[in-house]
Formats: C-alpha cells, sequence, structure tokens
C-alpha cells in the first residue's frame, strides 16, 4: 500500500446478539433461576443487616423475609420483600454487564454482576422489575427484541420516583413474559415446580432455616436445621476461627459428629456465605480415603451416621472458597486446604468412634458386659449445630472392653456333685463348680 | 502386631551410650524454652514402653507432671501400666496413629515420636498430623530407624514403604545406601513438616522451626530430627531463647552424628581436665586424637556406667 499513512478505525462494538448468545450459553434454566434467587437472598440479608446495625452473616435471621416464585406456561414471576434496588444501584450496578467493583453487598452469594441480566436473557423475550425501596422506586420494562435492535447499550427506567415509600410496598417484583418457547416447554412440564424447589432448597437450606419464607408455586421451603447428637457422653467437635489474609478475615466454622444412620445424609456439607456448595460430601475432597494422603478411610455405609459442616462466611464474596460459578467448591484455594487438614484431623474420632460401633454390632450375640455403645447412642438427643458449644476434639464413649475369660471343665462323680449341691444351697453342676473356684479363691488368693 | 507383642522389641535404652547422650542433649534443646515459657507447664508425650526413660529425665528435669505414653503393643498394657515411674504418667493403649488427633491442645506440648521402625508414609502422615494438633511453642521430635535394607531388597522395600514416591530417583538399590537413605528420610520429614504447618499456618499463622538433626548408631542407625511450632510473631522472641548457641543443635540440613568414643574412665577424667577450652590437638596416653575430638563435642552429656548392686 503506498503512503500508508492513513488510518482507518473498525467497528469492534459486540453486537447485543452475539452478547446476549455468549451470555446465556453457558447456564441451564435453573441455574439462570437460581441465580435470580441469590440476588433475593442477598437483598434480605442486606435488609436484614442494615435494620439491626451489623454486618450481615449467614447467622442473621431472615424471619419475615420472603421470597415467591410462580410459574405457568407463559410466564415466570419472582416477588420478594428483600430491600429493593435502590435507583443508585439499579444505574450503577444492578443494569449494568459485570457489577461496579465497589458495590459488593456483604457476605454476598451473587458476586460477578451479571446474574440477573443473563437470567433475563436466558429465559423470555420481555420481562419487567418493579422494584421499590424506602427512598424511591422504579419500573424497567424491556423487550428484548427491541432491545438489540437498538444501537444504545442502555436500559430506561420509568415510573421513576425518589420520595419516601411505605415500608410495605418495599421489594422486587420480576415477571417474565412471554418465555421463550424452549424455556415455557420446559417450565410448563410436570413436576418443574417441584424440581425447582428441591434444588434451591439444596443450596439454600441455611437461609430458609434462619427463617427465609421461600415459596414456588404455593409449594413452602421446609425447615430443615443440621442437627448433631449429643449426651452426657457424646459431644461433637466444634471449632470457629478467622482466616485472615488479603482482605477481610474469613469466618471458618468447622462441627463433626454424629447423627442418624443414613447413608445419603453421611458426609460433609460445606457451605459458602449460607450456601450449600458441597452436599453430604464422602469423596477425597473432604478428606475421605482414595487421597494422595490417605489419612483416613474410604466411606463405607458403617459411617452413616457421620455428619460433618464446614462454613465460610466473609464480607468479601471472593475470599469465600466457592468456583466462580458459585455452586462448586474451589479446591485449591488456601483457606479451604488449611480448614480441609483442620477437618480431617476432626473427623479421626469419629471415624474411631463409628469403627467400634460397628465392630460391637459384629459381635453381637457373644457375651456383652455393661452397657453398649450403640445403647450409649440411642440414649443421645440432637442438637441443633448453632446450639452446639464448643469443643476441640470429638467426644465419645470407649468401648469397655470385656475380660478376657477362660472355661475350667472337669468331671466328678454324680453322688459328688449332688452332696455339694445340697451343702452349696445351689440347683446347677454349673454353680457348684463357680462356688467351689471362689472359695479356693477367697481362701487362697485374696 | 497389635495384641501379640508381650516382649518389648527394643532393647534397654538406658544402657545405650548414643541413644543417652541424644536423650540429654534434646532435654538441653528442649531446657532452651524456658526463657519464654515455663517448663513444668508442658506437657510430654511420647512411647515409653516399659522402662520409660525419657518420661524420668523430663519430670526430673522440669518437673513436667501431665506425661501421656502411647502403646499400641495391648499384650504389653499391663506391664507398662505397673511400671510407670511416677503417677503423673497416663499410658494409652492406643497406638500413635489413633492417638493424635485427640491429643490436640492448647497446652504446650513436647511430644517424642521414638519410632523402632524404618520411616514411611504412615509415619509421615503421623508427623503431619501431629503438626495439626501440636499448640504453638511446642517441640515435635522424632525417630526413626535409618539402616539401609539388605542390598536386594531396597527398592522393593522403598517401595511398599512409600509407594511411587521419587520413581525417577530411586530406582536401583544402590540409590538407598546409608547416606542416600539418610537424605531421603530427612527429606521427607522436613517436607511432610513443612506441608503441614505451611497449611496450617495460613489459619492460625504458625510456623516451624528446625531444632535438632541428630544421626548416631547404637546397633542400628537412627535418625531424629526436631522442630519447634510457634506463633510467626514471636519469632524474635523465640529467637531470643538462643538455640543456636548449642553446638549439637542444627537447624539445616547437616546432622549433628552422636558418636560416642571408647575411652576408659581414667582417660575420661584426663581429658575433662583440659575441656572445656582448646582443642585437644595432643591427647594424653594413648587416646587417638579423633576419640579426643569426639569426647570434647559430648563429654557433658556422655553417661558414665557402673555396676552396682541394687
Amino acid at each position: 500500500m503506498a503512503g500508508g499513512k492513513q488510518s482507518l478505525v473498525v467497528d469492534a462494538e459486540p453486537t447485543k446478539d452475539l452478547f446476549i448468545e455468549m451470555l446465556v450459553r453457558d447456564i441451564d434454566l435453573r441455574a439462570a433461576i437460581l441465580d435470580l434467587v441469590d440476588n433475593s437472598i442477598d437483598g434480605a440479608r442486606a435488609a436484614v443487616a442494615q435494620k439491626s446495625g451489623k454486618s450481615a452473616s449467614s447467622k442473621t435471621p431472615l424471619r419475615k423475609m420472603f421470597l415467591r416464585i410462580e410459574t405457568s406456561a407463559t410466564s415466570l414471576t419472582l416477588t420478594d420483600n428483600c430491600g429493593g434496588i435502590s435507583l443508585t444501584d439499579a444505574r450503577r450496578y444492578a443494569f449494568r454487564f459485570g457489577a461496579h467493583k465497589k458495590k459488593n453487598i456483604e457476605n454476598s452469594i451473587g458476586q460477578f454482576g451479571v446474574g440477573m441480566k443473563r437470567a433475563f436473557f436466558k429465559l423470555g423475550s420481555k420481562f419487567e422489575v418493579a422494584s421499590t425501596t424506602r427512598d424511591s422506586r422504579f419500573v424497567l420494562p424491556v423487550d428484548v427484541q427491541k432491545w438489540r435492535q437498538n444501537e444504545k447499550w442502555e436500559f430506561v427506567l420509568r415510573e421513576v420516583d425518589d420520595s419516601r415509600q411505605p415500608a410495605k410496598t418495599v421489594g422486587t417484583a420480576i415477571r417474565i413474559e412471554p418465555l421463550l418457547p424452549a424455556v415455557a416447554d420446559e417450565i410448563g412440564a410436570p413436576g418443574f415446580s417441584t424440581g425447582l424447589l428441591d434444588e434451591i432448597v439444596a443450596s439454600h437450606q441455611e437461609a430458609i432455616d434462619e427463617g427465609f419464607e421461600l415459596t414456588v408455586d404455593g409449594i413452602a421451603a421446609a425447615k430443615m436445621p443440621a442437627v448433631l447428637l449429643r449426651s452426657s457422653e457424646i459431644a461433637p467437635a466444634k471449632t470457629e476461627f478467622d482466616v485472615n489474609g488479603v482482605g477481610a478475615p474469613v469466618r471458618v466454622r468447622l462441627v463433626c459428629g454424629i447423627g442418624e444412620s443414613r447413608p445419603g445424609e453421611a458426609g460433609w456439607d460445606v457451605l459458602c456465605n449460607g450456601r450449600t456448595v458441597l452436599k453430604s460430601d464422602q469423596t477425597p475432597v473432604t478428606g475421605w480415603g482414595g487421597s494422595a494422603d490417605q489419612r483416613l478411610p474410604s466411606y463405607h455405609n458403617q459411617f452413616a451416621r457421620f455428619r460433618g459442616f464446614a462454613y465460610f462466611d466473609c464480607r468479601d464474596a471472593s475470599r469465600v472458597p466457592w468456583t466462580t460459578t458459585k455452586n462448586g467448591l474451589d479446591q485449591d484455594s488456601p483457606v479451604w486446604r488449611s480448614a480441609r487438614q483442620r477437618m480431617i484431623s476432626m473427623m479421626r474420632p469419629v471415624i474411631d468412634f463409628l469403627n467400634e460401633l460397628d465392630s460391637e454390632h459384629d459381635r453381637e450375640g457373644s457375651a456383652q458386659t455393661g452397657v453398649t455403645l450403640a445403647s450409649k447412642v440411642a440414649t443421645a438427643k440432637p442438637v441443633a449445630v448453632a446450639d452446639l458449644s464448643s469443643r476441640s476434639v470429638f467426644l465419645y464413649p470407649k468401648a469397655t472392653k470385656a475380660p478376657r475369660v477362660g472355661n475350667v471343665n472337669y468331671s466328678r462323680s454324680r453322688e459328688e456333685l449332688a452332696r455339694a449341691k445340697r451343702v452349696l444351697g445351689v440347683s446347677s453342676y454349673r454353680e457348684v463348680g463357680e462356688r467351689t473356684f471362689e472359695y479356693w479363691v477367697k481362701a487362697e488368693l485374696d | 502386631m497389635r495384641g501379640l507383642d508381650t516382649e518389648p522389641r527394643e532393647i534397654d535404652y538406658r544402657i545405650r551410650p548414643a541413644k543417652n547422650v541424644e536423650r540429654k542433649m534434646l532435654l538441653e534443646i528442649c531446657s532452651r524454652m524456658g526463657a519464654v515459657q515455663e517448663m513444668s507447664g508442658y506437657r510430654y508425650v511420647g512411647m515409653g514402653s516399659i522402662y520409660f526413660v525419657d518420661f524420668s529425665l523430663f519430670h526430673r528435669a522440669f518437673g513436667i507432671d501431665s506425661m501421656i505414653s502411647l502403646e499400641g503393643r495391648e499384650g504389653l498394657m499391663e506391664r507398662c501400666e505397673w511400671n510407670r515411674p511416677f503417677d503423673c504418667i497416663e499410658v494409652r493403649p492406643t497406638s500413635v496413629e489413633a492417638a493424635l488427633a485427640e491429643l490436640r491442645s492448647d497446652v504446650p506440648t513436647i511430644m517424642w515420636l521414638d519410632f523402632e521402625d524404618k520411616l514411611d508414609s504412615a509415619i509421615l502422615r503421623q508427623l503431619a498430623e501431629a503438626c495439626e494438633v501440636l499448640a504453638p511453642r511446642s517441640i515435635l521430635i522424632a525417630t526413626v530407624n535409618a539402616t539401609p535394607d539388605v542390598l536386594k531388597s531396597r527398592v522393593r522395600n522403598f517401595r511398599r514403604r512409600f509407594g511411587n514416591r521419587d520413581l525417577a530417583n530411586v530406582d536401583k538399590d544402590e540409590d538407598l545406601g546409608k547416606e542416600k537413605l539418610r537424605k531421603l528420610n530427612y527429606a521427607y520429614m522436613r517436607q511432610a513438616v513443612e506441608e503441614a504447618v505451611g497449611i496450617r499456618g495460613i489459619r492460625d499463622g504458625v510456623v516451624q522451626r528446625q531444632l535438632a538433626h541428630f544421626t548416631y548408631k547404637d546397633g542400628a542407625d537412627m535418625l531424629t530430627v526436631a522442630w519447634l511450632l510457634h506463633r510467626e510473631e514471636e519469632a524474635q522472641l523465640i529467637d531470643s531463647c538462643g538455640f543456636e548457641n548449642l553446638a549439637f543443635a542444627q537447624d539445616g540440613e547437616n546432622p549433628f552424628n552422636i558418636k560416642v568414643p571408647k575411652l576408659t574412665y581414667r582417660e575420661r577424667l584426663e581429658l575433662d581436665r583440659s575441656l572445656p577450652d582448646g582443642e585437644i590437638v595432643d591427647p594424653p596416653g594413648c587416646i587417638a586424637v579423633e576419640d579426643a575430638k569426639a569426647y570434647s563435642l559430648l563429654y557433658r552429656q556422655m553417661p558414665i556406667y557402673v555396676d552396682a548392686v541394687i
């Protein structure tokens, strides 16, 4: 090319079509809805924390906070009272792509600032967000087709009102209608609501246990607080510590002990900022055998009573050990690796006890002296994890070893034995043998 | 093995001179912690067998009254219990492996895992677990048998003990000769401790420093390494203990070899008169220079045996 001094500007702006396509490609329908649920629960925690004036944590009681999800063949609506989206947040954060760095809700589960928009594009061809805080309200209706055609990367908030709003109206209502055809098929299929509810509960049992009311098509999620068995002789290990590092400290709580014998529930639950990222794990990930360091046996049903809970909470959501998708565990996280080493150490006595319990079971039928371990477990009562006191090592009763015995066997004439029976005042030969031996022991040994 | 042993396999440690010296040197190293920590407040955890030599020593020297002896051999339990020299010693009928998690405590502990056995991955795991459960200011001491196996079975036994570790470096029996084996054993123990403390430190800021590295031979080649666990912010305070002032306290990969020279009492008394000052260049009598030098390194700890009628 002659000269070569001229410049040419190439239009590198992404087209919205490409952008939307990229955004929704790797997410499935339920995960998209779960992102919206995450937002509501983040909002609930923040709202409650603001009210009580302290920072949010997964211990925050979420009583009176709710999220109602309704599905139909053509629409999906989510209605909550979880604080609403402020005008500032709507402008600077909620409807921008890629969250503003500074706006990170403390102890949040949604940290990447794409969830909500992505869910909308994934699910429907039109959506509307109506949100009210104590200080403002707005409505954002979007026709996705029209938005695609518009060159500008902007959303227009309507019915904007920055006056004081009544407390009762605070919250966010999202309506997605009509749904995309494929989405409508899936949502309309029988069993969708219960399946969705199960999935939400699997991730958010902690929030539900703290009183968060969640319903899908009128079916309410049930509270199922984590419990462990405790008695005067059996007590779970429970420890709390902060892991420092760059940024806010991560609060780690580790609890482990025994529960009811249910193979499906045995193992470790790992929760990050209240969200379950690992459920009833029985793999080397949480220290069970098979890993390179092999400190513990592999999971087996004799450990069906094992229960462990690992909670990680941090104001800075990027420090808790989860993957960027928030639904998996980041095994390389230093916080996780350090906690895991402690978890393995905490598990060991529980495993030892369950092994003893198992071998006691195997011995059944042979003479058992004293109170069995099984009967001690039976008298232990379930106690909610939150109500347990700290103790560094699992407490358990040691098996009372039956004294080792031998048999003495000899024969004597029946006349002799009959005389001995009379004198001793007993009715069997066995007793004759025992009494005469005791007599000798008393006379010669004691 | 459990339940079958009714005789201790180990020899009577009281009369093994190198072990005797090592014990006193370790005692002296531990005593340096006295600059920052009341020694009688330590807990002592060991493997006392039926002799409890180390228990007696640490109890007499420091007045430690919380002492736990781990005894995994069921058949020996009764005899161990009977032989406890002091009432403050508790014998736990459990293997080291099973005991460690329950030994977690906030009390600083001197824990001597004095294995008769050769190092294997199980022992390494136990060292790692010890690093996890011991309180800051605890001292962990590990002794293993580092005698090479008979030439033909070295690699096979190594694989049995360590699985596929160091596949590239260890594939000939010659790779596991005395010196190479010692280096490997040391490196493995060191790595196990560094890793475990490193991971723990993320949580609670605990770090480790090596206090001792001994080799000696009382029959078998033995290797002992000791570490102190402490909070990182206490590093300066720990410096004030002056471990490095003890010539036998080695913080690196070169061991202090405890070599007990064969000397008569007369020879010892004569050498003592020129100690501790100066090098013995021209030892009296027919004492070899190297014996005299060896003696000068451990004359304070070297035992004097007398046959006594009790």
